[in-house]
Formats: C-alpha cells, structure tokens, sequence
C-alpha cells in the first residue's frame, strides 16, 4: 500500500489543507464508510424525510444504497480492479473504484481502445453540497481522485483516457472538469446515467 | 519473445500467427505487448472470477438481442 | 507524473465541485433496507400509531382522562400521542397501552418509531389500516373493520 500527499480545500477558509491519496481502499476506509459515513447520511436522510422529500425526488441523495463492503469483496484478488482513497484528519473523505481492463472508449477517435473505468466514486456525507444538507467541510476530493484516474491511465498506457457514468447530481461537476459528455442509454443502468469519458488532450489539460 | 511483468520475466512461445495477432491487437489498441498481455490476463482472471461465483458471461445480438454463452470451464 | 498533488493544483481547480457533488457509478437499489424503510416513514407509521390509540379507546367509549388513568400514562402524553405526530412516545407509555389495548408490545413500538421494524410489510399493512378511519366520535362500520385489521396486525406475535 502506498500512500501520496495531495491536498484538499477547507470549505469555509478556502485554504487547502494537506490530505493523504491511498492506492487501496482498506479496511479502516470501510470502517470509516460503516460507521461515520452512514450515520451522517441517516441524519440527512431523516432530515429529507422531514421535509417531505421522498425516494422518487431529485434530491434524493442517489449512491444511498450503495455498500463499499460489498463493493471491494466483489474485487478482492482480481489484476483488472483497484481503489483509492482519500484520507484528511485521520478520516476517509472519498473512494473511488477502477476498472482497468474491460472497458473500451466511445468517444470517435478512441473507440475500442482501453480506458480507465471509474466503476464507483463517493465522497463523505458531510462533505456534499446537496439540498437541506449542512454546508461541506471539505471540497476538491472529487478533483483529487479523478486526477488519479486520470493518472491511473498514463501508467496503464491508455493515454490519460478515462469513463464514468456520472450520478444524476454530478453531471455538472464532470462538465465543468471539461469532460464530454455522451449522453444516457436507455439500456445501460436504466436510462438513468449520462456516460463521461476524457480524450488525451483533455486529460492533460486536467492534470 | 520477452515480457517483462514488473520484477518477473517471462519468456513467451508464439506462432507467427498468433505473433501477428498479437500485434495487430496492439496497434489497434495502441498498447504496448506487455499492456496488450497485462489486459488480457485481468480479463481472464475476471472472467475466471465471475463464472467461479455462477455468473455466465453472453455475446448480445445487437439487433435480435440474442444472448449466445461463452462457456468457460 | 506522480499521484502527489500540490496545494496550488487543489486552489486552481477549487471552483469544481462548488455546486455539484461529485460520484460515480450505477445505482444499485436494495430490495430490502430495513432501517431506513423504517424512520423513511417515521411520520407515516406515528401517525397510524395515533390513529391506533384514539380508535381503541373510542371503541372502548373512554375519553382520554379514562385512559390515562387506566393505563397510568400522563393526560399530557396521551394528548400529544394522539394529537401530535411529531412526538416520540415514551417507551413506557407505549408499553403500557399495548398491555390495556392487549396487542404486542414489539409491533406497537415499531408503529411508533420507536424501534427499527422486523416486518416492514406488516408496518406497511398497519399504516394502510389506519389510513382508511376518518376522525368521528363513534367508530363508523368502515372504521371498525379498519380498526380490527388493524389490531390483528398488532397482535400478531408469530414473526
């Protein structure tokens, strides 16, 4: 396991603050996910639930379901897979899990050449900037691993390409990174996901 | 022909065909003949790994959406 | 090219994520989430739980005095259970008016929010019973049918 210093935005100062890039998701990230992710998240939950928002509504925080034990089980041993993650103030803020051998691009120029698939991506609960939500702590994670996706790729020799299906709520955050998007399918996650992916030239403007 | 796979070295046996094939997948991929092999062993090996657990991994007919299985034993 | 990331980076590219949480990924809906089911529908579930409470002692003819009384329960909390869907029942109070009204202590706390439900379709169900009675002094037909699903629901101590 190696560890990178990189850092991330204090949310009210500005300032960056100095945080840690893991190449693993371990089990003390999972622990993290277990218990201070998902108690922030029942809280905002019930919040929601208050207010009358409901499961169907777009405010509806959208990776709710999702089990980073499950997750990282699912991969465990296996070349084609890896995860990273962020750690600040000794808590995990982010984690992101990749794909780096099944997935081809779709972009013109690049179809059928391997890409770095980010197969999930999360930040903390309290770092979100969602309806109803308290105001994030931090910002700039989600900078932090795409950036090590994207670096990810030069050292696989994809060129810096990487995709994604972006949740609903994060499409404006892929734009603004200057990724193109392609748009949903309605026979891939059920219509629900727009597909990112990045050319070279893109991915180097990033870096 | 020889691999170098990070600190291990293997050597490799090919037929011209399959040299050829070989290479032909790494222009069209734009890797490299260890990235080309490194991408083909994590595939296996997630193939390998699904079907263990009882997934079946299918070719989808594009236009009649017809499932036809790989079979991996 | 290295993973390590300067401050100066992170400054640059600040602005990114200002309004939009960044995630990736498939949705993957669990068929089954009990304790989120559960305080999900915290209002829903009291609610029915007040209903429950105000029909059985209408159906006994009490007033609300009456059973404070005979449950040893404070007028006040009684008032606010019945009235008032944003207060948490005492753990007490709810077992006390499951031993007067005779039906499972368990199934009335978890219509009570009080505890994370076993059967999240037998809450549903309760919740659907209580839905179907209106406000009226004496029970209706329609509201005594409603009522004893209800209770049968409560008193179901097989799960």
């Amino acid at each position: 396991m190696t560890s990178y210093s990189v850092f991330i935005l204090d949310a009210s100062s500005r300032q960056p603050i100095e945080a840690e890039l893991l190449d693993t998701i371990g089990e003390r990230q999972l622990l993290d996910w277990q218990f201070h992710w998902r108690r922030t998240l029942e809280a905002y939950l019930r919040r929601l639930a208050d207010k009358g928002v409901t499961r169907q509504s777009l405010d509806w925080p959208q990776s709710c379901h999702w089990d980073w034990r499950a997750k990282v089980d699912e991969v465990r041993g296996m070349l084609g897979h890896t995860g990273y993650s962020v750690i600040c103030r000794e808590v995990t803020q982010g984690m992101m899990r990749l794909d780096l051998a099944s997935r081809m691009g779709r972009l013109d120029r690049q179809v059928g050449k391997p890409v770095v698939y980010v197969d999930y991506l999360e930040i903390a609960p309290w770092n979100w900037s969602e309806p109803y939500a308290d105001p994030p702590l931090y910002r700039g994670i989600g900078q932090v691993l795409i950036r090590t996706a994207i670096q990810r790729s030069f050292d696989e020799g994809f060129q810096g390409r990487i995709g994604l299906h972006s949740l609903p709520q994060a499409v404006t955050f892929y734009e603004n990174c200057g990724f193109t998007n392609l748009g949903t399918n309605p026979s891939e996650y059920r219509g629900l996901l727009p597909y990112f992916e990045i050319t070279t030239d893109q991915a180097r403007t990033f870096l | 022909m020889r691999i170098a796979m990070g600190k291990k070295t293997m050597t490799l046996n090919l037929t011209e065909v399959e040299m050829s094939a070989l290479e032909a997948l790494c222009a069209k991929k734009d890797l490299s003949k260890t990235g080309l092999m490194r991408q083909a062993l994590r595939l296996y090996q997630m193939i390998d790994t699904r079907t263990e657990r009882g997934g079946k991994l299918y070719f989808e007919d594009d236009q009649t959406k017809e499932k036809s299985e790989i079979m991996m034993l | 090219m290295t993973y390590s990331i300067t401050a100066d980076w992170a400054l640059a590219r600040a602005a990114l994520d200002e309004t939009s949480t960044p995630g990736a990924g498939p949705l993957s809906a669990r068929p089954h989430v009990p304790d989120e089911a559960f305080w999900l529908r915290g209002e829903e579930t009291r609610l029915a739980f007040a209903r429950f409470v105000n029909m059985a002692r209408r159906q006994r003819g009490w007033s609300i005095e009456k059973l404070a009384d005979d449950a040893d329960i404070e007028v006040g909390e009684l008032m606010s259970i019945e009235q008032d869907a944003h207060h948490e029942p005492e753990l007490r109070s709810i077992w006390r008016l499951s031993e007067v009204f005779d039906v499972s202590q368990a199934r009335l706390m978890e219509l009570a929010g009080l505890a994370s439900p076993k059967d999240t379709h037998a809450i549903e169900e309760a919740v659907r019973y209580a839905a179907r009675s209106t406000a009226i002094t004496v029970l209706t037909p329609e509201e005594q049918a409603a009522f004893d699903g209800l209770v049968s629901v409560l008193r179901d101590k097989a799960k």
